[in-house]
């Protein structure tokens, strides 16, 4: 069944909202009323298979709307956030190959494409069977270099059948739809029928605002996980499934979630290019830091280096292939080579496989760090680091050596009110870690992040007094 | 970069590394303040400590110094000195 069918059918089903947001409540009926309109005007200003449309919209209900016309005409669609800046959003357009750019209210006037006005005319509605476009989905990269990853319908929906927790429920995601993860999963929660909760104007308490919307799924990014917990006492969203996106969500945190906003933590392992791969439910959080069983119809291997497969318990690369992968980068041959090869995705991340199949990440293959022959992760340098009591978040990084290959370094943020110094904490990063230690830890107010919450160790790797390094 | 952190530099590498005797000795101090000098024979210095070093000057002093360096050396005065002459040749000095 398509994306389009499948919205026709929970309108038959006449159960439930599609979305709600504040002052707002949608119907299946009327949100694929919506769409439907939307869709016609669309197609009668000419948008339909083969055209790309760049989405302009900050309005989370009318571009979650505007998302799903534009599917239904059989266009390829890409965000261009408002929050972007416009030349950024130029050089995405022309990367993506945008041809239109749709948006509400006044057309930006810097912009040199085609702007087409969200249509609200009436127009004759498209027939049932129709081809279906898609979403070019732009990866947040670590490494300065961003992928964009195209994503048809049909795809979309194979990726949706495994977030079954949608199915009925109510998500929330506090950030904007504008963002990837977000865009992702409200059109997987779609699919599969659950209630879209989109935010309040201006800023809002998460907490209430979750009581106040009866969410069911609350899905963060570990930054925004680790802020709430920090502010919230005693089960304060009891009940609610926490949906934590992240490889290494260390244990302590997943404590900290557990007692002060729900026992029904999900840490969620994934990616852009495959969807959700695996989650650690309640009852699977423990000093493993596993991020669960890898789920039904997604085949996952840890391989060595000459991509043999390895024994349980050991760390190797990740590989894995299952249905509704996305198979190429939209303008990266290179990459494309690197990441789809032999019939598997290679999402750079190491990982190991315990012997009940638990997956637990290791960190990227590209942030192992080799000093003189010894592979240290950085994962390890970073849950070390962040197990001392001063340490609120830790990233480690190698800097390249030319007599000893890389030298691990660490940069660290300490909690409110911890006190350490950097000497300090690279003797007890020495006294854990032995040779395997940071040789060099520096303290910041705050580690750069980008705005999905990824720390960019590409700008620590600047702070360091002999930067050498090529991270 | 002074003699005196260069000294200090060496010390906490050493110290780092957990070279017996050197971490709890009163020479340690007397290094680091330029009054004496240390003979290497006096401490245990492994491969492991001498890759230390080796780190511990490149991060700290930017300047390479490989283990095969310090075959020869009989003193921590002289990898002070042989230290000190790199960064001044890096520095044009």
């Amino acid at each position: 069944m398509g994306y389009a069918a499948r919205l026709r059918d929970y309108v038959r089903r006449g159960t439930g909202e599609a979305v709600v947001a504040e002052g707002i409540s949608l119907s299946w009926a009327d949100m694929l009323g919506r769409v439907e309109q939307g869709a016609a005007g669309l197609a009668a200003a000419g948008i339909g298979p083969g055209v790309v449309v760049g989405v302009t919209i900050a309005d989370e209900v009318e571009h979650f709307v505007a998302c799903l016309a534009l599917l239904r005409v059989g266009a390829w669609q890409i965000a261009l956030a408002t929050h972007d800046p416009e030349l950024e959003r130029q050089a995405i357009a022309a990367r993506a190959g945008v041809t239109h750019v749709l948006h509400t209210g006044s057309a930006p006037t810097a912009s040199v494409l085609p702007h087409l006005a969200w249509p609200r005319a009436p127009a004759a509605a498209l027939p049932d069977e129709h081809p279906e476009g898609g979403v070019m989905l732009r990866t947040s990269g670590t490494t300065g270099t961003m992928n964009i990853v195209p994503l048809s319908a049909a795809e979309l929906c194979v990726q949706a059948d495994r977030n079954r927790e949608y199915d009925g429920g109510r998500l929330f995601r506090p950030a904007s739809i504008e963002h990837n993860n977000s865009e992702r999963h409200r059109l997987y929660c779609a699919a599969l029928g659950g209630t879209n909760v989109f935010r309040p104007p201006g800023a809002f308490d998460t907490i209430a605002y979750c009581r106040q919307m009866g969410v069911t799924t609350l899905d963060l990014a570990l930054m925004q996980a680790v802020d709430l917990a920090a502010k919230a006492r005693g089960e304060a969203l009891a009940g609610v499934d926490i949906r934590v996106s992240g490889s290494a969500v260390p244990y302590k945190v997943r404590r900290q979630i557990e007692q002060n906003l729900s026992r029904r933590l999900f840490v969620r392992y994934g990616s852009t290019e495959s969807g959700t791969v695996s989650f650690a439910g309640p009852g699977e959080h423990d000093a493993l830091e596993s991020v669960g069983h890898v789920v039904d119809g997604i085949a996952l291997q840890i391989v060595d280096a000459a991509d043999q497969p390895v024994p349980a318990g050991q760390v190797g690369h990740i590989r894995m292939r299952g249905e509704g992968f996305a198979r190429s980068y939209l303008d990266g041959a290179e990459q494309t080579a690197r990441r789809f090869r032999d019939g598997w995705y290679w999402p750079g991340d190491m990982g190991s496989l315990a012997v009940d199949g638990r997956l637990t990440i290791h960190g990227r293959a590209d942030d192992m760090i080799n000093l003189n022959g010894v592979n240290i992760f950085t994962a390890e340098i970073e849950g070390a680091l962040e197990a001392h009591p001063a340490v609120a978040a830790a990233a480690a990084l190698p800097l390249d050596s030319a007599v000893h290959g890389q030298i691990p370094v660490a940069a660290v943020e300490l909690r409110s009110g911890g006190v350490a110094t950097e000497r300090e904490l690279v003797a007890y990063a020495r006294e854990h870690l032995a040779l395997r230690a940071p040789r060099r830890i520096i303290i910041l107010d705050r580690l750069p992040r980008n705005d999905q919450g990824k720390i960019l160790r590409r700008e620590i790797a600047k702070l360091f007094p002999n930067p050498r390094s090529k991270s | 970069m002074t003699e005196a952190e260069i000294r200090q530099v060496i010390s906490d590498a050493l110290v780092y590394a957990a070279v017996p005797l050197f971490a709890e000795s009163a020479e340690q101090s007397d290094f680091v303040a330029g009054r004496r000098d240390v003979r290497l024979d006096e401490f245990e210095i492994d491969s492991l400590a001498t890759m230390e070093l080796c780190i511990a000057i490149e991060l700290n002093l930017g300047v390479e110094i490989v283990p095969g360096d310090l075959t020869e050396i009989a003193t921590l005065g002289d990898i002070v000195a042989l230290a000190q002459g790199r960064v001044n040749v890096e520095a044009g000095q």
